[in-house]
């Protein structure tokens, strides 16, 4: 009885996710059928990647508000791109690149300039959300057809859609760099204490750039998801709510928001709950202003009993 | 291979105050060396030179007798020297592996990790001296005592042959420390040599080949432990000349306002018994780890968990009732860490002076402006601070000016009982000698007054009554003018102390 208490308590967002399933189960039986479950699958693709790399900007006690209308930003890109010279692969190029050099900007002012992530990347939102408007302006759209968006968009391996597994190829691999390599233990280093992390000799700078690299580059792999799946791009996308999505996730999934502690699969989960919670009040009909409200107060029930759980936790360990 | 390092005529001084002067400090493998002194001796500026934290105005340093140049942190690793200090540089989140190895992991071929060969060698370190540590465990379950080891076994793993301890019990439970002593013997055995800053006699006795004593910036003394006794060690550190401060004598007429009868809180303290009158300034003193801040923190109502009882005007105390209900019975409490617990640091003086009076200073609903402006004038006046305008941000002043701020916020006249926490560390002596002005004023005022203090001189210059605590027991009690202070550094150093 009291492994299970452990176990529970270790694990509670497996645990919750799953009860939450049961509850949307017993109300619409069809929520647990395949062809739902397949679509949850896809919908949390562009979620996921942002909470992917929002992640490791969390543990290291940073923040990237600029992924959302990031995505948007280099969604419209690889439109214009593609418009112009029909050429997917050179899209996809222009998106990785651009990506990066975003994430290098915010990386670097933080890093260097020692100014709050919150601030510098709250100044990249409003100027992603910006240059989406100028580049293509609002109701207006480009349309992605062909064989490589539809791959995107649709495809399926063993009755699985090809984002969705990339999605988990990236978490596998996000989580063989977080726990097996220098580069994890770095994160959650300066997560805990940048002045500790330098003492100890990591060049903390060149950290700091990299996971806003990282983060920028899964923003503009989740604009290009997105807008696949769409099949076009315009402005009026709503990257913040995206961007949103992807915070509650790893935080629901047990990172820390001060930084220096959290788990990939926790994020997993995470990821997992905001799914299932989306989908769930979609296919109950709730209207959007109602949805809204269901998913405030229960990412607030969750996180709640996560925390009451959390400080039972630390009175057994005192 | 003999290990030993030499600081030769070491001399340091910072603007006008000569901080080491022609120091003479040497060190051998395979010894414990103690260093001792009182606050401000010059043991830990010289331990920054040795460290290469602040760089010496002249003198040597040579390792093994080929001088060297120690600049930087990273020069004195370099040459095998390693601090461990009170405050731990640990990763919490990152395992005991984790953190040994952090900034030069072991790599399997690849990016990857070798966590197993990491921990197998952080083993290996832990068996060679006895320890019993999971290398996997990450550093936030540990206690103090395993992440001192950590720190100590980190230290040997990169290469030290000499390691420098500040105060290494002061936060350690009696088991730990024996276990610390344990590792201390084994590292001898194996040719490492300590630096041990401490004034614990019985434990620089039992386990240092030599004691060396500062004063003044410094040496007054160097002798092999088992050549001196601690009497000796104890009546150098204070020297033959005293201070000829004449007390202002006052007769204690006052009631009984603060009784504390057998207050025991397991490690902290034991049994611990007496009473503060109207009037009276009451010093508790002792070492780092002495008890004495926990005790207040009792007093004060911000802890409940305590056997024994607190008496406060005649009433019993309810354990745990929290800094309002003090407040508002007339308790005060200054911290000794201004910047965390004492100061809001981004608001002006006014508004720091002002908060605890705004309650009283409601006019139908609204804060009367004109009543706090005179409340903050005073304030600012009677404790002479110094600060451009009452609108310039408290974060901007001096330490002496901002402790001083710390007290005039209890200069009100509905005070009775104010608990003062180190009230003069790290702060110069001119706003020293105001503090001590305004403390005597409160108690002229009929103010009981309980103070922690650490400095000897300063516990001599204000108490009428003086309590020596060591760790966690009241050892003595001195009443003005019968202060004995070689007496008092005694008590509180646990000289005849079962050990």
């Amino acid at each position: 009885m009291q492994d299970f208490g452990k176990l529970f308590r270790e694990n509670n967002i497996i645990f919750v996710t799953l009860a939450l399933c049961l509850v949307f189960f017993l109300i619409s039986p069809r929520f647990l059928s395949v062809d739902n479950m397949s679509a949850i699958s896809r919908q949390i693709v562009p979620i996921g990647l942002i909470a992917l790399g929002q992640f490791f900007v969390v543990v290291s006690g940073n923040i990237d508000l600029s992924m959302g209308m990031g995505s948007v930003l280099f969604a419209i890109v690889l439109g214009v791109i593609f418009g112009v010279t029909g050429g997917v692969a050179l899209g996809i190029v222009a998106v990785i690149v651009f990506s990066l050099a975003f994430g290098f900007v915010n990386g670097l002012l933080v890093a260097k300039l020692k100014l709050p992530s919150f601030i510098v990347t709250l100044a990249g939102l409003f100027i992603a959300q910006g240059l989406s408007g100028l580049i293509i302006p609002r109701g207006q759209q480009i349309f992605l057809m062909g064989g490589f968006f539809r791959f995107v968009g649709a495809e399926k391996y063993f009755g699985f859609y090809a984002s969705f597994l990339f999605l988990v190829a990236l978490f596998a691999l996000a989580y063989v760099v977080y726990n097996h390599t220098r580069w994890g233990a770095y994160v959650i280093a300066i997560g805990n204490s940048e002045e500790n992390a330098k003492l100890a000799g990591i060049n903390v700078d060149r950290v700091k750039i990299g996971i806003f690299m990282f983060s920028a580059l899964c923003s503009g792999f989740a604009g290009v998801i997105l807008s696949s799946r769409m099949g076009f791009v315009q402005p009026g996308l709503d990257g913040n709510g995206l961007l949103l999505d992807g915070i509650a996730a790893i935080i629901i999934g047990g990172t820390l928001i001060l930084g220096g502690r959290g788990t990939v699969t926790g994020a997993f989960w995470g990821l997992l709950f905001i799914g299932v919670t989306n989908n769930a009040l979609n296919l109950l009909n709730v209207t959007d202003v109602w949805h809204q409200v269901f998913k405030g107060s229960i990412i607030l029930a969750a996180l709640g009993a996560n925390y009451v759980l959390w400080q039972s936790r630390q009175a057994e360990a005192q | 291979m003999k290990n030993r390092i030499d600081m030769k005529g070491i001399d340091k001084s910072f603007f006008a105050t000569r901080a080491l002067n022609n120091v003479d400090f040497s060190c051998v493998s395979g010894e414990v060396h103690a260093l001792v002194g009182l606050n401000g001796a010059g043991k830990s500026t010289l331990m920054k030179v040795l460290g290469g934290v602040i760089s010496r105005d002249s003198g040597t340093i040579e390792v093994n007798g080929t001088p060297v140049e120690i600049n930087s942190p990273a020069d004195a690793s370099a040459q095998g020297i390693s601090m461990i200090h009170q405050e731990y540089s640990l990763i919490n989140e990152l395992t005991v592996a984790g953190n040994i190895f952090l900034g030069r992991e072991l790599r399997k071929s690849g990016p990857f990790l070798d966590k197993k060969e990491m921990a197998r060698q952080v083993k290996e370190q832990l068996d060679r001296f006895g320890l019993d540590l999971d290398p996997y465990k990450p550093i936030r379950e540990l206690n103090s005592g395993e992440k001192q080891i950590v720190e100590i076994i980190r230290a040997l793993m990169s290469d030290s042959w000499l390691i420098v301890m500040d105060e290494p019990t002061s936060a350690l439970s009696e088991e730990d420390k024996g276990r610390l002593f344990e590792f201390i013997r084994r590292m001898k055995a194996e040719g490492i040599s300590i630096i041990y800053i401490s004034h614990h006699m019985p434990e620089i006795f039992g386990i240092a080949e030599q004691v060396t004593v500062m004063r003044d910036g410094q040496i007054v003394l160097s002798e092999r432990t088992a050549e001196t006794t601690e009497d000796a060690v104890i009546a150098t550190m204070t020297g033959t000349e005293l201070e000829n401060f004449v007390k202002p004598h006052k007769e204690i007429l006052g009631e009984v306002l603060v009784n504390v009868a057998g207050l025991t809180k397991n490690e902290a303290y034991q049994d611990i018994s007496f009473d503060v009158h109207r009037g009276e300034i009451l010093v508790l003193t002792g070492l780092r780890g002495c008890g004495a801040p926990e005790l207040a923190k009792a007093i004060f109502g911000l802890d409940g968990d305590y056997n024994g009882t607190i008496t406060y005007r005649g009433a019993a105390l309810k354990p745990g009732r929290g800094p309002a209900v003090a407040v508002s019975d007339g308790m005060g409490l200054v911290t000794e860490n201004r910047d965390k617990n004492g100061i809001l640091p981004q608001l002006s003086v006014r508004d720091n002076i002002a908060l605890p009076f705004l309650e009283k200073s409601v006019k139908a609903g609204v804060l009367d402006g004109r009543a706090i402006e005179k409340v903050v004038t005073k304030a600012i006046a009677d404790t002479s601070t110094k600060t451009s305008s009452p609108n310039q941000e408290i974060r901007f002043l001096s330490g002496g000016n901002k402790q001083k701020i710390c007290f005039s916020r209890w200069l009100d006249p509905d005070l009775e009982f104010l608990i003062l926490l180190e009230p003069t560390r790290g702060i110069d002596v001119h706003a020293k000698a105001d503090i001590y002005r305004i403390i005597e004023d409160l108690a002229e005022r009929g103010v009981g007054i309980l103070i922690l203090s650490y400095e000897i001189d300063e516990v001599i210059m204000l108490a009428d009554r003086v309590i020596t605590l060591y760790q966690g027991q009241s050892v003595s009690e001195f009443t003005y003018p019968n202060f004995d202070k070689d007496q008092m550094l005694a008590d509180i150093a646990g000289v005849g102390q079962p050990h």
